[in-house]
């Protein structure tokens, strides 16, 4: 099969949870609005902002963009948003090539075919819990950094001579 | 394996959830007022029916939603699934 | 190569491509597009093995999946086990065997069963082998049972995967039906998916002449499969058998590979429709020799000769009771087989008879002559007259069995159809239909017709329009069954099988019958019919017609029995998939285990999958040195571990004290900013669930600590309490376990290290006590240090974002270099702990003990109303059951450790238990082993002699406190 399986370098994330307004306001400084729909991003610039769960939120920013927020998770911080760093959490991997769709087919339950273009939701990959965009380009993946050793190991042995179309 | 309707995510397989038992009535706002009788009563598990049974499924694996729908136990049908909201 | 049996024209093969092969050691040629049972045919091999039970010969009886009789095995080196030489594509260098005969199968010693055979009927082994004792045969026996060998080597890793396929509709089936059904989901857009076990798409349409839109049939399969191939919404599975269809659609595939170095695969498909076009199967007809090599299925017959282009004989005998093995005729006839007769059970005509050829009606075959190759058949006319006809053939058509595992895997109904002798699905659920044969559509006019309708019903059901063009096609079948299931007078009944791969005949129904074994279920067991290989696809409607007629009974009621998945064998490695070997588990690292390696430390497996360093053997150390060394340099210098995997939450909300104060038995709410306390968690039913230490960050902030096995049951257990019990309550939690990780340093020099890495915290006395916690700079690297103890020394806990701890962990090595400093593994931290008396989720938590017995009464807030657990502890001990209390234990031998687990028992005597000895060491600290355990009223029993009762000796030991160094904690306070 032909495809790729990378390492994509820290980001800044940020797991919001709490109250839509609160998020709303935080998201804005960023220039971000919130998702419309269940499960999915909204960009701008270069950061984004996924809406993953009730009232949950996963912010997305360039890596340096951490430094420049320290009260965040300080006394000052609004009561009614926990807002929690976890850049180091989640470790991404970015998944393209032809038969990036046959690849994924092996790891996930996941419709793939029913993901929409901006898709950002959360799901298993290999029985963990794991994170999967659907970008132009391919997929990515977050999944917790513990298990990175072993999600490398198991993509390792996913490659096979059989064509993805029978005829 | 299920298909569970999330009501945040849509229909997704059993494998991003996680079965967590018969759904049991509220617990009670202060156990220490509860007679003896009424709090083991509380605890113990609704019984195992053939036919339809009310559950709680957390969708561990996806956005942590909390759900309770009802399955049959024979057919493994689902009728609707409503979310507990928090 | 003999030419006789290949015919000269025809065929789906490849005539330039000769393929060599050896079956039982002698080599044979076949082509391009054969089976091996093709090639065996074409080379006039039809004895392939001996029988299961009584070692009669064994030939090619069918083309499919259906085969009762033929089975072979790979040599040695490529053993897997049965295999169905018609399913088998020839490969070149294939080297196959017969299977249940030595040496061979024209001549098998085994054959001497056949002589023993009055004395095995069904059920034999119920009534002997018993006396004087089952073990002496069972070794016998053993060996004799079986086909096939077990194959001796495990295959290859990397063989195999596992795939999920979502789509609209699937269709089971690649013949004229599903081919059909799935043109038109093609064309409505919806996501196809359409599988077949066949290794070419066509089903029944391969092995019969046919015209289907003025195409012949295998042009017109062709031309579908590649319109299907070209359509992006389709995807056409070959190799591919569907063998399990579960709830809500899910049904489990496996498809071999094709060529070497291929995966063989196992498909999980979810379908919001399902479409199962599986065909039929044709029956075949019991009568005394119908398992004697030549007798096979007329269908396949006629399938060797339209795609292998092989006569499988010379002079057929055809025995039907419907219209459909007419149709062979023609094909047989050109092909250069002679029919000798078409015997029709049915009395009259019901179709224009074939031209030349002779017909008797109102006639059966009585029985079959010849040893290894059916010699002739004995014929009894309807007005009673014997004829014997020679032939090398026969052909039989019983009627047809729609193939309905799927459906009634899927538990949809099954009714009797008297008209067509058929059972037959009844239509029921919404998402699953049947089409063609399946159905019970016999023909292909039919089967087109009803693939067409499913096919526009099944895109209904999606919810998009559909127009469903039948194509015409001929010939037109009629199919008149007239149901024969045995002779009216079975002469001998005891030959006539209704399981040929299983050696049930007609005798064993009978006697399971005459035995009480009244349901079809009880006489499937009794007699084993049809639980082979085929699973009894060709005789068991049989079966159930012998039934009806001996008992009076109606088909319906009699039923067929319960079909369970799989539908044909699996291997395990295809659900297995790529988890094997080292991602039979998932496995968790902190960022450390490169550094832990690379010291040589030995690695465990901890709880929640997290693998962590046992101890650090220096040279030539045993574990028990390395560990007292450990243990040794944190009680008197310092050492340092990776605390890492302890379950961190941050949890927040305007109701998150509440929360704590309701999960925890001991109030959280009163804890001032910056304060730590250890805490309890129980379950309402009184059980402790979980320990550890939460600090507050903030007026509705608070780091929550778990251990390291539960953080997963511990973040459920909270979050079902917040959604089902309280969710008008406004509280937060994110785990933070991988976010931020620790380095923890403890030992009497620590603070000394802790400086040493540079600090902006302030780490005087009493600017940063015990349970406190503080945010700052170490080293240079943004952290919060922790002071919690595990191990009853002066301990900081560092923790720094997970990208830091590797920078952490050198210079923490580097600064206390001067003092000696020790990495520890969990063996050390299991010692100090023990040391110290602190409990241990396994250990002195096991499931029975609560708060009280453990010696932490204190803990158990007596302010607070309601708790999680308080009404079942009190509730539990106002039973009045005496309780075990955690005590210490002192051996009189101070170097005796005493394995865990061992129970304490009154003086040593092997009586009911009064304890059971939960942790025990050897520490070095404290000049002797220290052990903890569960003793009956333990707390009231210091200072007394107990014993302990291992299966080598009784030992002594002196109860103490749980806490064998510094009692009072001052050296963690300090």
């Amino acid at each position: 099969m032909i495809f790729e399986f990378s390492t994509v370098p820290r980001f800044t994330l940020l797991d919001i949870k709490g109250d839509i307004r609160a998020a709303e306001r935080f998201a804005a400084a960023f220039g971000l609005t919130l998702p419309a729909t269940t499960n999915s991003r909204a960009s701008a610039g270069d950061s984004e902002i996924y809406h993953i769960g009730d009232s949950h939120w996963i912010l997305r920013a360039p890596p340096q963009a951490e430094d420049q927020l320290p009260s965040i998770c300080g006394p000052e911080s609004p009561p009614d948003l926990l807002v929690q760093p976890v850049s180091d959490t989640w470790a991404i991997y970015r998944l393209s090539g032809t038969d990036k769709d046959g690849v994924l087919s092996v790891c996930t339950s996941l419709d793939i075919n029913a993901l929409p273009e901006n898709a950002a939701t959360f799901t298993e990959i290999l029985g963990e819990k794991a994170l999967i965009i659907s970008r132009p380009e391919g997929y990515e993946f977050l999944f917790e950094n513990s298990y990175s050793a072993f999600m490398e190991d198991h993509f390792s042995r996913i490659s096979n001579h059989m064509p993805t179309r029978q005829d | 394996m299920l298909v569970i309707t999330c009501p945040f995510c849509g229909p997704r397989d059993e494998r991003e959830f996680e079965y967590c038992g018969p759904a049991a009535p509220p617990r009670p706002e202060d156990a220490s007022v509860v007679s003896d009788r009424g709090w083991v009563e509380y605890l113990t598990s609704p019984p195992n029916p053939v036919g339809p049974v009310e559950e709680i499924w957390w969708h561990k694996r996806g956005c942590e939603a909390w759900i309770r729908l009802c399955r049959d136990t024979v057919t493994h049908e689902i009728l609707p699934t409503r979310e507990v909201r928090k | 190569m003999k030419r006789g049996n290949r015919l000269p024209d025809g065929g789906l093969i490849d005539r330039e491509r000769q393929i060599n092969f050896t079956f039982n050691g002698r080599s044979f040629t076949g082509l391009a597009g054969d089976s091996v049972a093709s090639a065996l045919l074409a080379n006039d091999r039809m004895l392939i093995g001996r029988s299961f039970k009584y070692h009669r010969p064994r030939g090619i009886m069918s083309a499919g999946y259906e085969e009762p009789g033929a089975l072979v095995e790979f040599e040695a080196g490529s053993a897997s086990g049965n295999e169905i030489p018609a399913l088998l594509p020839l490969r070149e260098g294939m080297r196959v065997k017969s299977v249940n005969c030595w040496p061979s199968p024209e001549f098998d010693l085994g054959g001497v069963n056949q002589l023993l055979a009055p004395l095995l009927p069904a059920g034999f082994y119920y009534k002997t082998f018993m006396r004087p004792d089952w073990a002496l045969f069972e070794p016998w026996v053993r060996r004799a049972a079986g086909l096939a060998a077990v194959p001796r080597a495990a295959p290859e890793e990397g063989a195999y995967e596992t795939r999920n396929l979502n789509c609209d509709i699937l269709v089971v089936g690649a013949g004229a039906a599903g081919l059909t059904a799935a043109s038109i989901g093609a064309a409505s857009g919806l996501r196809i998916v359409i599988a077949d076990m066949d290794r070419q798409p066509g089903g029944a349409l391969l092995g019969c002449e046919a015209w289907i839109e003025e195409l012949p049939g295998t042009d017109w399969v062709r031309k579908t499969a590649a319109e299907l191939k070209a359509a992006d919404n389709v995807r056409l599975l070959r190799n591919t058998l569907v063998w399990a269809c579960r709830e809500q659609n899910l049904l489990m595939a496996r498809q071999n590979p094709e060529r070497s170095g291929e995966r063989e695969r196992n498909w999980r498909l979810r379908a919001r429709q399902l479409i199962i076009a599986t065909g039929a199967v044709e029956r075949m007809m019991v009568f005394p020799g119908n398992d004697r090599p030549g007798v096979m299925l007329a269908s396949s017959v006629r399938n060797y000769v339209h795609r292998y282009a092989v006569r499988p004989g010379r002079r057929a005998l055809i025995f039907t009771c419907n219209d459909t093995a007419n149709e062979a005729v023609p094909a047989l006839t050109n092909a250069g087989i002679e029919i000798a007769a078409i015997v029709d059970t049915r009395p009259e005509p019901q179709s224009v008879p074939t031209s030349g050829i002779r017909h008797i009606h109102g006639a059966a075959i009585t029985r079959t002559s010849g040893r290894k190759r059916v010699r002739g058949a004995l014929i009894r006319h309807a007005n009673g007259r014997m004829e014997q006809i020679e032939c090398d053939l026969v052909a039989l058509s019983g009627g047809w069995n729609p193939s309905l595992q799927l459906w009634s895997q899927a538990r949809q109904p099954i009714t009797y159809n008297h008209r067509t002798s058929m059972f037959v699905p009844v239509a029921k659920a919404a998402a699953i239909r049947c089409a063609g044969a399946a159905d019970g559509c016999i023909g292909l006019a039919a089967a087109l017709r009803s693939g067409a309708m499913a096919g526009a019903a099944a895109i209904k059901a999606c919810g998009c329009r559909a127009s469903a063009a039948i194509p015409e096609c001929s010939p037109q079948t009629r199919y008149n069954a007239g149901p024969w299931w045995h002779d009216e007078a079975p002469g001998r009944a005891q030959n006539a099988f209704v399981d040929v791969m299983n050696d049930v005949t007609l005798a064993d129904i009978h006697l399971a019958l005459r035995e009480g074994y009244r349901s079809i279920e009880h006489v499937k067991r009794y007699t084993t019919a049809g639980m082979g290989l085929d699973q009894g696809r060709t005789g068991n409607v049989n079966i159930v017609g012998a039934i009806a007629e001996a008992t009076a009974a109606d088909m319906e009621t009699i039923g067929v029995t319960t079909f369970r998945s799989p539908v044909a064998p699996v291997s395990f490695g295809s659900i297995q998939g790529t988890r094997e070997g080292s991602v039979l588990l998932p496995y968790r690292h902190t960022p450390l285990t490169e550094w832990n390696v690379s010291r040589g430390a030995v690695m465990y497996e901890a709880g929640a999958r997290w693998r962590r360093p046992g101890y650090f053997p220096q040279s030539g150390e045993s574990m028990h040195q390395a560990v007292n060394r450990e243990a040794g340099a944190v009680r008197n210098s310092v050492g340092v571990y990776d605390g890492s995997p302890l379950g961190t939450f941050a949890v927040k909300g305007r109701d998150a004290a509440r929360l704590l104060d309701m999960l925890y038995t001991n109030r959280f709410s009163d804890l001032p900013l910056h304060q730590g306390r250890y805490g309890i968690m129980l379950t309402d039913d009184g059980l402790i669930l979980d320990d550890g230490v939460s600090f507050r960050l903030g007026e509705c902030e608070f780091l929550m600590s778990t251990s390291t096995a539960n953080a997963a049951r511990v973040y459920r257990h909270v979050q079902k309490f917040l959604h089902l019990e309280r969710p008008d309550w406004q509280v937060w939690m994110t785990d933070l376990t991988c976010q931020w990780m620790n380095a923890t340093i403890c030992g009497p020099a620590a603070r000394e290290i802790v400086a040493a890495l540079g600090t902006d915290i302030d780490l005087g006395r009493g600017k940063f006590p015990f349970m406190t916690i503080r945010e700052g700079m170490v080293a240079g690297l943004p952290a919060r240090i922790s002071r919690v103890s595990f191990t009853g020394e002066l301990s900081f806990e560092i923790n720094v974002r997970a990208r830091d701890l590797c920078q952490l962990w050198e210079r923490v090595i580097d600064a206390g270099k001067a003092y000696g400093i020790t990495p520890i593994g969990s063996e050390t931290n299991h010692v100090l702990r023990v040391e110290k008396g602190f409990l241990s989720l396994g250990h002195e938590v096991d499931g029975t003990t609560d708060p009280y017995d453990l010696g932490m009464g204190w803990i158990m807030s007596k302010k607070k109303s309601d708790f999680l657990g308080k009404r079942s502890v009190s509730l539990r001990r106002r039973r009045g059951v005496p309780r075990r209390e955690l005590v210490g234990l002192a051996t009189a031998d101070p170097a005796q450790v005493i394995p865990e687990g061992a129970p304490l028992t009154p003086g040593g005597r092997r009586e009911k238990s009064e304890g059971v000895v939960t942790a025990s060491v050897w520490s070095e600290c404290c000049g002797r082993s220290v052990s903890l355990a569960l003793l009956q009223d333990g707390r009231a029993r210091h200072g007394e002699t107990v014993h302990i009762r291992t299966p080598e000796e009784v030992m002594e030991a002196r109860v103490t406190g749980s806490c064998a160094w510094d009692p009072q904690g001052t050296r963690m306070r300090s």
